[in-house]
């Protein structure tokens, strides 16, 4: 008695927000809009939303002689797994068909079983780094996988030849955690003896004793993976305690962030294994980018975002291969991803590497090379030659 | 192995120092006031962002931290004035209902205010001190410092005034202290700023040592909880030496054992502390309350 | 007798309206009534410690954790039926919790809490560290779902909302059965004075040893159900601020030392956010204001106000019927 008019009242409201007109493409975007993440997330939802606009306003998505406006339905997981969960559901249940997202690798494996379970349902991931989310039928992702990240690395340190080299990991980042064994093996095989591996959190404040332990051995190179805050922090810390070695980071640290927290004096020479993030592209002056940027500004008065490229990336794919599937039936489209060439998606800002026959994913990922930056006085820049000078 | 431990027992007493600096305010509120202020952690947090916002503005660092203590212990007054006062005669588990419903709503007030992104006050005292065995931040020892001096701050005013003197009243029998005259009012506002200054003034100056967050107060209100058990609730003494003690423990389990098993090992500490000896190490049997 | 053939029938009703409605109403919804359902089971449990027994446990948030992880363990890697795990992860549950209250039963008072908080800590972080049992930070992934009930032909949104309302019935008279025994009223005893029901010769510590194993039981039940419908656990839904947290706010908001409060409580705490669609922030300082307007001004939850208006109501109507009788008795005298 007490529950069925709250569902009714639920059932009238869902009912309300399905409504949209038939000639409409809805796309679902999961995102933390909220929370602790959405500095990273909601610039996300806002380049969905640009590229969105851009689209309907140059003629829409053409498919079979109608051209479709897209309609952007955004849900916000806040990232934690439970609400993203929710937030899926509720998509789900609003009818969308097509997900781009989430970001938190927390969230990614709790909604890889729902959408598994909805052979009608097409995702494409353009935030979570961590292993083992994509299965290539109806899950892929355009972000790279935390092994391209790791692969810079590795190519960073073999070409700078590191004899030892300290791992330290924030024990919490899933992304971070799975793909330890193979980063440490790697390094390994290569010849960069790992003489520590040690852990931390996010939030934690003080690493005086995994530092203690690492600066004691030496290494040559002390890798960091977790976020830029306690990155910031760790470094501060191993500098005080004599650490005299190179620093390498390999997570997305945004200037503006990284300077709330170490002077740029300390934070000079570090190195940083990432793929290109946006800031980068409208660094180095890619057309697409600024425009992105211009867009974003007037529609939002926002800045861009770390990963809005991404996003940005997420809604042309979708409408590459819908308009390649020639139809807005989920397992036509989902056929389509799979056959998708990098140059099917010529507005796209990252440059994906092509794979076999060119397509654009393998196994449901993209290849995006990660590269390196040095810290040079207020911020990152793009380190061509990865031999020290 | 042994070369490294004057290094770890060094970054042990000034991680227990901060620990010590947060317990202090904790357990004279707790002690005097039988208020489990869950809440002092955010005092703590309003202390450091205050700092921040304030030295970002372009205010000396010092005069920063004499402001930003000023506005915690305002906050302190109202939080105690609004929150707990009402709940004076409730059981002690409604005012720790109360008190973390109280830290909930600041933490929230502040991200929605300032958002979640984590930022430092640039250091006041730049330098490291490099010894032989160790090396120690100049801020370190200052943090360090302020600690003993908050303590024997709040040791004189105890111990050498009239307020001082009322509190303790108040704190070993609160009806008798009452028939003595003591204007019970007083003492609680009295002794609730002194808990929010300390908390204030510890927010303040630890800005500068570590990223400043919404959600910075939980870690250290829990291990100053910790400390109170370890210490003794109301024993100022036992503040101190309990979270230098903390301190030490965490350090050596990271160092030694493992960094995954850090927090595993404070909590066990509290565990078998709560078991064996459940006034604390250094805490005086007390009276069921 | 009426009284007591009363608390088997009303839930019973309950129950029987809200399985026949389920069909009709679309997927998201029963998700959130389903998790409403299961935070329903946790917070009457819960109330049985906090509200009859007075103890506030902030440890619960791990042993929701064990049975849930149990379930997986069970389901997924040894391949046992639903049915038969689901009691055992609630004795799993019980069995740890059990352990946790002979530590933490040694202190009393705030001391408690702060040993169940840090149990609950404990807990929390070795859900990360055993990372071949639980997966670690990542999670543990590939729980199956609760199989279909025979005889309802219900998909699978609908099946798990129907066993999740049954779980929450079961719990519910459990609870019951055990606060009209005289386990309930030692507890009771226990909560208004812990001295003098000892000096009354009441056996305290088998009484509160029994409400802390009943709603741990019922803790680590909840916690295989809600694996088994999310088909993914990960550590970051058993932490002690949030989910130890909110249990307490449940039972508080909803009028501890009721059963029924607590089960508004859920309804609305869970339902609340999604409807609202509010910012994370926003929906916390919610929580936050709620739990604290309820400690100042309506200590027994909307349980208590709703008896409140309901008594007042009663009083109202026997003022308008005595008037009434009072002449003829005048006259008699």
């Amino acid at each position: 008695m007490i529950k069925t008019p709250k569902l009714a009242a639920s059932l009238l409201l869902a009912l309300a927000a399905t409504s949209a007109s038939a000639a409409d493409l809805v796309i679902g975007e999961i995102h933390p809009i909220t929370g602790p993440a959405a500095f990273y997330g909601l610039p996300e939802s806002q380049a969905i939303k640009a590229a969105a606009d851009e689209i309907n306003t140059s003629g829409g998505v053409k498919v079979g002689g109608t051209s479709y406006q897209i309609v952007i339905k955004t849900a916000d997981d806040q990232a934690s797994p439970t609400v993203g969960v929710a937030a899926l559901r509720k998509l789900l249940g609003e009818g969308a068909k097509f997900i781009i997202g989430p970001i938190a690798s927390g969230v990614a494996p709790a909604l890889k079983p729902i959408i598994e379970s909805r052979p009608d349902v097409v995702q494409l991931i353009d935030g979570s780094i961590a292993d083992g989310l994509t299965n290539g039928k109806t899950i892929f992702r355009n972000q790279a996988s935390v092994q391209a990240y790791n692969d810079a690395l590795t190519r960073l340190t073999k070409a700078r030849a590191y004899p030892t080299v300290a791992v330290m990991t924030d024990r919490f980042h899933a992304g971070f955690m799975g793909s330890q064994k193979s980063l440490v093996d790697t390094l390994e095989s290569q010849g960069n003896k790992v003489v520590a591996q040690e852990y931390h959190k996010l939030n934690d404040t003080d690493f005086s004793a995994q530092l203690t332990k690492i600066t004691s051995m030496k290494p040559s190179a002390l890798v960091l993976r977790g976020y830029p805050a306690e990155g910031a922090l760790i470094t501060k810390t191993a500098r005080q305690l004599g650490y005299q070695g190179q620093v390498i980071w390999e997570f997305v640290s945004p200037p503006s962030t990284v300077l709330k927290n170490i002077s740029t004096a300390e934070m000079e020479g570090v190195l940083n294994a990432i793929p290109p993030t946006s800031q980068d592209y409208v660094a180095l002056g890619n057309e697409k980018a600024l425009k992105l940027e211009t867009r974003l500004k007037k529609m939002f008065n926002a800045e861009i975002g770390e990963l809005s490229t991404l996003s940005y990336d997420a809604v042309y794919i979708f409408k590459a291969a819908i308009e390649k599937a020639g139809t807005l039936e989920s397992a036509a489209v989902a056929k389509a991803f799979t056959q998708l060439k990098t140059t099917d998606v010529p507005m796209a800002i990252n440059p994906y590497a092509p794979g076999a026959d060119g397509l654009l994913f393998t196994d449901g990922q993209v290849s995006l090379p990660g590269g390196v930056q040095i810290w040079k006085g207020n911020g990152w820049q793009p380190l061509a030659d990865l031999k020290p000078n | 192995m042994l070369t490294m431990l004057p290094q770890q027992l060094v970054n042990g007493l000034t991680l227990g120092s901060t620990y010590a600096l947060i317990a202090l305010g904790l357990t004279l509120v707790f002690g005097v006031l039988l208020i489990p202020n869950f809440a002092h952690g955010e005092l703590y947090m309003l202390g450091a962002f205050s700092t921040y916002a304030l030295v970002g503005a372009g205010v000396n660092f010092w005069l920063a931290v004499v402001i930003a203590t000023l506005i915690v212990i305002a906050i302190g007054v109202v939080l105690d004035r609004v929150v707990f006062q009402p709940l004076e005669h409730s059981s002690s588990l409604s005012l720790m209902i109360a008190a973390l419903a109280a830290s909930i709503i600041l933490q929230q007030g502040a991200t929605i205010a300032w958002g979640s992104e984590p930022r430092t006050t640039p250091t006041p005292i730049p330098g490291v001190l490099r010894m032989a065995g160790f090396s120690i931040a100049y801020f370190q020892i200052f943090i360090i410092g302020v600690t003993l001096a908050a303590w024997g701050g709040v040791w004189l005013v105890l111990n050498r005034s009239r307020l001082g003197l009322a509190i303790r009243a108040v704190a070993q029998n609160r009806g008798a202290a009452q028939l003595m005259g003591i204007e019970l009012r007083d003492v609680r506002i009295a002794t609730f700023a002194i808990g929010a200054l300390l908390g204030g003034l510890g927010g303040a100056i630890l800005s500068a040592n570590f990223p400043v967050y919404p959600t910075m107060g939980i870690n250290p209100v829990l291990k100053a909880f910790v400390v109170l058990v370890l210490g003794g609730i109301g024993n100022l003494w036992g503040a101190i030496l309990g979270g230098l003690l903390l301190g030490i423990v965490e350090v050596m389990v990271a160092g030694y054992i493992s960094s995954q098993l850090q927090d595993v090992g404070t909590f066990l500490i509290l565990v078998l502390v709560l078991l064996l000896r459940p006034q604390g190490l250094f805490g005086r049997v007390v009276l069921e309350r | 007798m009426q009284s007591r053939l009363r608390c088997y029938l009303v839930p019973t009703a309950f129950l029987a309206v809200a399985c026949a409605a389920t069909p009709f109403i679309n997927d998201y919804v029963r998700y959130v009534a389903t998790l409403a359902a299961i935070w329903a089971v946790l917070a009457v449990s819960f109330d049985v410690l906090l509200g009859y027994t007075g103890y506030l446990s902030l440890a619960h948030g791990a042993l929701f954790g064990v049975g849930a992880y149990t379930g997986g363990l069970l389901t997924a890697r040894a391949g046992w039926s639903f049915w038969l795990a689901l009691p055992v992860c609630g004795l799993v549950a019980m069995a740890v919790g059990i352990v946790v209250a002979l530590l933490a039963f040694r202190t009393k008072g705030l001391y408690f809490a702060v040993l169940t908080l840090g149990i609950g800590l404990i807990g929390f972080q070795m859900f990360f560290v055993a990372e071949d049992w639980t997966g670690g930070v990542v999670g543990f992934v590939g729980i199956p779902s609760p199989p279909p009930l025979p005889f309802m032909s219900l998909d699978a949104a609908g099946n798990n909302l129907v066993i999740a309302l049954l779980l929450l019935w079961v719990t519910y008279l459990a609870a019951g059965v055990f606060v009209r025994s005289p386990m309930g009223a030692a507890s009771l005893a226990i909560r208004e004075d812990v001295v003098l029901a000892q000096a009354l010769g009441i056996r305290i510590s088998a009484a509160r040893l029994t409400a802390f194993a009943f709603s741990a039981f019922f803790a680590g039940t909840a916690g295989m159900l809600f694996g088994a419908i999310s088909n993914f656990v990960a550590p970051e839904s058993f932490a002690v601020m949030t989910t130890g947290f909110q249990m307490v706010v449940l039972v508080v908001v909803g009028g501890m030392g009721t059963l029924w409060g607590p089960i508004l409580g859920a309804i609305l705490l869970t339902t609340l956010p999604e409807t609202l669609r509010v910012a994370s922030s926003y929906s916390l300082l919610a929580y936050g204001v709620l739990l604290l307007v309820f400690m100042l001004f309506a200590p027994k939850g909307i349980a208590g106000l709703l008896k409140q208006a309901w008594h007042a109501r009663r009083a109202r109507q026997a003022a308008v019927a005595a008037p009434a009788a009072q002449p003829v008795t005048e006259g008699v005298r």
